[in-house]
């Protein structure tokens, strides 16, 4: 069994697999990517899926504006229609969802449609295969960001399809706390306001735990990287510091997420770690980007409902691009859960990520919901005898920075759903972290809508009350 | 080196040379004894042979004799020199001494008389002949009068050099070097200049950047272009002004002084085009600021009341009131505004002035210690020189080549600040 001492997990946000990953082994049968006859149909008109030649910001950043997350934005894309029918997902209606948003931009049908070709993100497509791609991940839930990252650590959304569903602290246990209880080192690396911080499970040891993203490129460097990782990226343009959002949540520039990619990549790859270290790179959500396989059926986690859809949670969201880096991985690889490895086995969603925790470092401990049970672990993917494939020294991303006028656009406009979303649920953050079991609230409060004009102010409001309460 | 102290160390020294002159000036007119230059006693060769003698000296004809008086007689003013006997062979071959040298390039003595006495009557004008003697005998003043012996004598190559003199009492008095009215009017434009120039410096944006809008004016950092090119514009100033006075001639700037105001001048046009031409931190930090919705200083001022207000509802309100949530909401997001401007405006918020002006972001840089080093010497010197010259200095070209080169490496480096 494969030695791993560190696992690291990077989830970016919303991006689907073929928009990211689709045409990554062009022709190649036992891969599930784009064979470029995927269309979507609005108003009697084919969009078929397309590539933009080139990679100037207008190409990084498609589509633009950002395409619809809520719950019933994702029935349409998925069934054509804002109520989740009976029926199966035909992936039918992407473009019709984009095209009807409300909002102020221009929504061209196409722009949902579009992928990248590996040259276009090099250091994703080069991770993939030189180590391994997971064909067969979905997200948690067809729902919004927060479902999706609490799926990551809980295993459950409790109900919830959309952010502002959400009270918070978010009640429900999570790895963080059993890895915590069973004296497993974790830590949370983040950049501006970590949204895992919104779990009650973590808010008795955040203090000690969450630490910015350049103390992960420390650890990394000094090989003192705890067991468990989780990396958080950059949610909102940073005006101050000139800083491009690295989340590659559309329409921010994907540049800038091959540049996290790269980093973590390259601080692990030169770390004593890097031959007991598992790399997990995902997204928590397709975010309306196109993607042509079908959500399969899944375990629901548990009793909850959400109101008023009445979603069950059983079934997956859309795949999203997850790459399973390490050197116990063989070149190449196409990962899928061995048990159904030709599609119709349980795929890989997030709660992947905590069945592989377990197998790890909390062997016959509890597991967290009945979707964790069930999901298969990515711990036979780690195939190699030895740690032998090493992958390349590092990975240049591209020197293409963000300028004062791109980042002031986007610092500027009217902050996303999970930037407004964790601006507001910053109020329910106390102004210290509680010391004690006694100062924890027993339950969360639900979020009081807040009006941001700007990324900025919102960014000033979640960053200050996170600040505050990590006491830094 | 204690910050405060080095702060304060070089504040005195500005103010010094930025004030010294009125300083000088104030001190001179509180000087009670007058001081005598040389010796008023006649030497034993000033007698001439045919027994012409100094018996008095007046300001004019109906004033009485100054003889070992302060007297109203100054640069371009008459001097009546009363004799016992007529001059032998008129006037025109004989100069005016006083402390025993000879003032060239006056105007021809007028004969003429006192009182019915003879006398011979000088104007003593400065000139580029005598410039020299007047700068040597009026020059490092002490008081408001400087005592001179007068005697007379044969030009340079009209004859015998005998000269005629006085008894002790009858031929010295007080030069009068300036008037209590003149300190008062250079005083009062000179403190004029000061209070326009540095007294508002504190609490307006005269010697400051204004990079921030959003910060208050006393907050905004001092610019060292702007107040190299203020401490040049005082000090020359106040020179002019003391040597307009003393020696009522406007003609007193020099070229160096021209070219000294030429090189701070374009320091501050330098620097701030630099600021202007360039995307610099503090551009990146309002264009910031400008999204969180704060253009202006005002708009801090609106966000700080706006907390107020809301403050004074919520006490307002019943503690179930479904309202409070929301208003405290509202104050914690403006909260967080205002903190995140003090939080990142921080580094631009003024440090105190030697601070400011030898710093940039990223802090203490040679070249600005340079420019402020070498601006307070030669301020220094330029002080000491027109204190004891009475005249704006001669400095060397490489005086003022060694200032231009630091004012433009200033500016190089600058330019390298504002992309940091």
């Amino acid at each position: 069994m494969a030695n791993i001492k560190h696992v690291v997990v990077l989830m970016l946000e919303n991006r689907s697999f073929d928009s990211m990953l689709g045409r990554l082994y062009p022709g190649d049968a036992n891969y599930r990517g784009l064979t470029l006859l995927e269309y979507n149909n609005y108003q009697s008109t084919g969009y078929g899926v397309w590539n933009d030649k080139g990679m100037l910001p207008s190409t990084a950043t498609i589509p633009d504006p950002d395409p619809g997350e809520l719950f019933t934005d994702m029935n349409t894309q998925l069934f054509g229609t804002p109520v989740r029918p009976e029926t199966p997902a035909d992936m039918s209606g992407f473009a019709q969802s984009y095209a009807t948003q409300p909002g102020k931009g221009i929504y061209a049908p196409s722009a949902v449609m579009h992928y990248f070709t590996p040259d276009q993100v090099p250091v994703i497509s080069t991770l993939a295969t030189t180590f391994g791609v997971c064909d067969q991940w979905h997200a948690s839930a067809p729902c919004q960001t927060w479902p999706n990252r609490f799926f990551a650590h809980t295993g459950t959304s409790l109900g919830c399809v959309n952010n502002k569903d959400f009270s918070i602290p978010f009640t429900a246990p999570s790895i963080f706390g059993q890895l915590q209880a069973a004296g497993v080192s974790w830590r949370v690396y983040f950049h501006d306001m970590p949204q895992s911080i919104l779990l009650k499970d973590v808010w008795l040891h955040a203090v000690t735990h969450y630490r910015g993203f350049s103390q992960f490129l420390a650890d990394a460097h000094s090989g003192t990287l705890p067991n468990y990782s989780f990396i958080e990226p950059r949610y909102f343009a940073d005006l101050f510091g000139v800083f491009s959002p690295n989340d590659e949540h559309p329409p921010h520039n994907v540049v800038h997420g091959e540049t996290l990619i790269a980093s973590v990549y390259n601080a692990l790859r030169s770390s004593v770690c890097w031959t007991n270290t598992l790399l997990i790179i995902t997204y928590d959500e397709h975010g309306g980007c196109y993607d042509h396989v079908r959500p399969p059926a899944a375990t629901p986690p548990d009793g909850w409902v959400s109101q008023p859809d009445q979603f069950e949670f059983n079934a997956y969201g859309v795949r999203v691009p997850t790459v399973i880096v390490s050197p116990w991985i063989p070149p190449g690889s196409k990962i899928r859960n061995p048990r159904g490895g030709d599609g119709t086995g349980t795929p890989f969603d997030h709660t992947s990520i905590i069945k592989t925790v377990r197998d790890l470092f909390l062997a016959g401990t509890g597991q967290l919901t009945a979707r964790e049970a069930a999901a298969p672990s990515l711990i036979g993917a780690l195939s190699l005898p030895d740690a032998t494939n090493l992958g390349p020294p590092s990975l240049t991303p591209s020197a293409v920075q963000a300028t004062l006028a791109q980042v002031s656009t986007l610092a500027s406009g009217e902050p996303n759903g999970i930037q407004a979303a964790l601006a507001a649920a910053s109020h329910n953050l106390p102004a210290n972290a509680p010391a004690s079991v006694t100062e924890l609230p027993a339950d969360g409060m639900p979020l009081t809508p807040a009006s941001y004009s700007t990324v900025t102010a919102a960014a000033a409001t979640a960053t200050d009350r996170i600040k505050s309460f990590l006491g830094v | 080196m204690n910050t405060e102290f080095a702060q304060r160390s070089f504040g005195i020294l500005i103010l010094v040379c930025a004030g010294a002159v009125p300083c000088v000036v104030a001190s001179l007119a509180l000087a009670q004894s007058p001081a005598v230059t040389g010796n008023p006693a006649v030497s034993a060769t000033a007698l001439a042979a045919d027994g012409l003698q100094i018996v008095s000296l007046a300001e004019s004809q109906d004033s009485d004799s100054i003889n070992g008086k302060p007297s109203h007689i100054r640069l371009n003013g008459k001097l009546w020199v009363v004799l016992n006997h007529p001059l032998p062979d008129g006037a025109k071959n004989y100069a005016l001494f006083l402390n025993d040298e000879e003032i060239k390039g006056l105007d021809p003595a007028v004969v003429t008389s006192y009182r019915s006495q003879p006398a011979v009557l000088f104007t003593l004008k400065r000139s580029s002949v005598n410039d020299a003697f007047w700068r040597d005998l009026l020059g490092s003043p002490r008081s408001d009068h400087v005592y001179v012996r007068v005697s007379l004598g044969r030009q340079s190559g009209a004859g015998p050099s005998d000269r005629i003199a006085g008894a002790p009492e009858s031929a010295h008095f007080g030069l009068e070097v300036f008037t209590r009215l003149d300190l008062g009017l250079a005083a009062g434009a000179i403190l004029l200049v000061l209070i326009f120039v540095w007294g508002h410096a504190r609490t307006r944006t005269t010697l400051r950047d204004n990079l921030l809008p959003q910060l208050a004016p006393s907050q905004q950092p001092y610019s060292l272009g702007r107040s190299q090119m203020a401490f040049w514009f005082t000090l020359i100033f106040a020179a002019f002004v003391v040597l307009f006075f003393v020696l009522q001639d406007t003609n007193v700037l020099t070229s160096q002084a021209l070219c000294l105001m030429g090189i701070s001048g374009a320091t501050a046009a330098a620097a701030i085009a630099v600021d202007v031409g360039r995307t610099s931190p503090a551009d990146v930090t309002n264009c910031a600021l400008q999204a969180l919705g704060l253009n202006t200083y005002e708009d801090v001022q609106r966000v700080q009341q706006e907390i107020i207000v809301r403050q004074q509802q919520l006490a307002a309100l019943p503690p179930t009131s479904p309202q409070r949530t929301q208003l405290q909401i509202e104050i914690n997001d403006r909260g967080s505004i205002l903190r995140t401007y003090h939080d990142k405006t921080r580094p631009f918020v003024s440090q105190g002035w030697f601070k400011d002006v030898t710093t940039d972001i990223n802090g203490p840089t040679v070249h600005r210690l340079q420019v402020v080093s070498w601006t307070a010497a030669l301020g220094a010197i330029f002080l000491y020189s027109v204190y004891r010259n009475l005249a704006m200095p001669e400095f060397n070209g490489t005086l003022l080549a060694l200032m231009g080169i630091s004012s433009a490496g200033y500016v190089g480096f600058k330019v390298q600040e504002v992309n940091s």
